[in-house]
């Protein structure tokens, strides 16, 4: 094919001429694109306590871990002699404990709810 | 069409008064209704994405900075609208093994008239992979301007020459035949 003949082929394209009716409905569109109320932003300062009180907890949680970690390290381990914390036993024991067990499922609950406000927030924010 | 009418036009909406956006749709609406014909072949989807062009031009009227020519941005913001459309409803085309297939057959019976070879033509040109399609549309809806095709497509010059040299090669590689030899069949 002679790039000639394709350019005369593909310059000579039909004309569409819009409908009578096309800008009145465009307008129309336009019109009620700016009577309508502008975006509902994110309402930080109601969501502020439910922050907060997130952000609390979940730090009153890592000091609990902690806290159970520090008390199992310092326990008596005279016959151990690696490290602490490289005695299987010793993790088995840490996950089986009551309040470590819960407080891994708060953790988790916490980690889950963050990403998934993260996430309805970005997607809010790439809707403009 | 005056730079300065859409510049004022602009002006005045992003002041507050919203009718005079109509002078933009005015000018702009056989421009835009027209490439996007092109693209999807349908008259009434054509308008139908012509009009939520201009929508989101509307929208994005702020970010137009004055850079560049109002209507080079406008062209830019419809095609980039066009192309994505198109990927999310794909226009009814026919595919390229179709279109050679229509070739033979129709070439049996004395060659493509002009008419029917220029269809054939646009309609290989809408069964091109994506990338071929729409440089060669923008290039020839732009008139053969480079630049101005590079700018709407959002590429660069030396890509959109070259997806326009593979695009023309494909199109030659399916319609070799009646392009080149038309009435060959009817001598």
């Amino acid at each position: 094919m002679i790039h000639d003949e394709l350019d005369r082929i593909l310059s000579k394209e039909e004309e569409v001429v819009p409908s009578s009716g096309f800008t009145a409905s465009v307008m129309e569109a336009v019109r009620r694109e700016a009577s309508a109320p502008p975006a509902i932003p994110f309402p930080w300062l109601r969501a502020l306590p439910g922050i907060v009180v997130a952000v609390l907890t979940l730090a009153g949680v890592a000091v609990q871990v902690v806290i159970e970690l520090v008390r199992t390290f310092s326990a008596p381990q005279a016959a151990v002699e690696l490290p602490a914390w490289f005695d299987p036993s010793l993790w088995t024991s840490i996950l089986k404990a009551p309040h470590c067990v819960a407080a891994i499922w708060v953790t988790l609950a916490l980690l889950v709810s963050l990403a998934s406000l993260m996430l309805s927030m970005c997607l809010t924010s790439s809707r403009v | 069409m005056s730079a300065s009418e859409d510049q004022a036009d602009v002006a005045s909406v992003l002041g507050g008064d919203v009718s005079t956006f109509e002078g933009i749709v005015r000018r702009w609406q056989g421009p835009l209704v027209n490439l996007a014909f092109r693209f999807c072949r349908d008259r009434s989807r054509a308008e139908e994405m012509a009009q939520e062009a201009f929508l989101r031009a509307y929208r994005a009227l702020g970010q137009w900075r004055g850079d560049a020519a109002f209507s080079t941005w406008l062209f830019a913001l419809a095609t980039n609208f066009y192309r994505t459309e198109l990927r999310r409803i794909p226009a009814g085309v026919v595919s390229l093994d179709d279109i050679a297939e229509l070739r033979d057959s129709r070439a049996i019976d004395g060659g493509l008239e002009d008419a029917d070879r220029d269809r054939a033509i646009r309609r290989a040109v809408a069964a091109l992979p994506a990338k071929y399609r729409d440089a060669l549309l923008l290039f020839y809806f732009h008139e053969m301007d480079i630049p101005t095709a590079a700018h709407s497509l959002g590429v660069p010059e030396g890509t959109l020459k070259a997806r326009l040299s593979r695009g023309r090669e494909i199109l030659r590689s399916k319609l070799a035949q009646p392009v080149a030899h038309p009435r060959l069949k009817e001598a």
